[in-house]
């Protein structure tokens, strides 16, 4: 890797403010997150944060199509307002393609431990195809 | 009964490459994944099928399907029989 692919891409434009909501697929397993983080912060090692990909929403119309598509393999999705999450101190960074978020911290016990306390809504995702044939697998 | 994984990748990422992304080493077998190859990947409760869009080093990028596993599974070869 070159070191410019060690830093994401931090979009010049910052997150609307309207951009209210920050949506992820799957519940707030502390393990899973975990490793997510680290992967994210051994591929990004020169930006020297752990991450944690999401999507940001408008409004609820928006979150509902984000479920719909990006999110559409997800029985189960969180939404947070994106407010609490930076109340909470985890920074909401909008990195790669709109609608992507990452949201991060220095230190990974500290992001995830935020992270799963801050208020947070699971949801079904609508969406979302259950595997009928999960028991033949 | 979850699908095994052939690969560990978490579906919320993506870089500029707009596809999710995940390291090489978190394959079940690493001799599955090569370009073109279809994988079962996820992470925690979630599942795909996905095809390996590129390999570069220890990363992998993948393009998963948007349906459930079985719907693709004359796709994964020998591990998509029943």
């Amino acid at each position: 890797m070159s070191p410019a692919e060690r830093i994401p891409r931090v979009r010049l434009t910052p997150i609307p403010d309207d951009g209210v909501f920050v949506v992820r697929g799957d519940e707030l397993d502390p393990a899973v997150l975990a490793e997510d983080a680290t992967a994210f912060r051994e591929r990004f090692s020169e930006w020297g944060r752990f991450g944690i990909s999401a999507f940001y929403a408008a409004s609820e119309d928006e979150v509902d199509a984000i479920c719909q598509t990006r999110l559409v393999r997800f029985e189960v999705i969180v939404v947070f307002e994106r407010a609490a999450l930076e109340s909470a101190g985890i920074e909401v960074v909008p990195t790669f393609r709109t609608p992507h978020v990452t949201l991060c911290h220095v230190g990974l016990d500290q992001l995830i431990q935020r992270l799963t306390a801050c208020d947070h809504a699971d949801r079904l995702n609508p969406y979302h195809v259950p595997d009928e044939g999960d028991d033949q697998w | 009964m979850v699908a095994t994984l052939d690969l560990r990748v978490d579906l919320n990422t993506e870089d500029d490459t707009g596809l999710p992304w995940a390291f090489l080493r978190d394959a079940r077998d690493p001799t599955l994944v090569r370009e073109g190859a279809w994988l079962i990947v996820g992470s925690g409760n979630v599942r795909a099928v996905a095809q390996v869009e590129q390999i570069a080093g220890e990363l992998v990028w993948v393009r998963p399907l948007p349906g459930p596993v079985s719907q693709y599974r004359h796709l994964l070869g020998d591990r998509g029989v029943a």
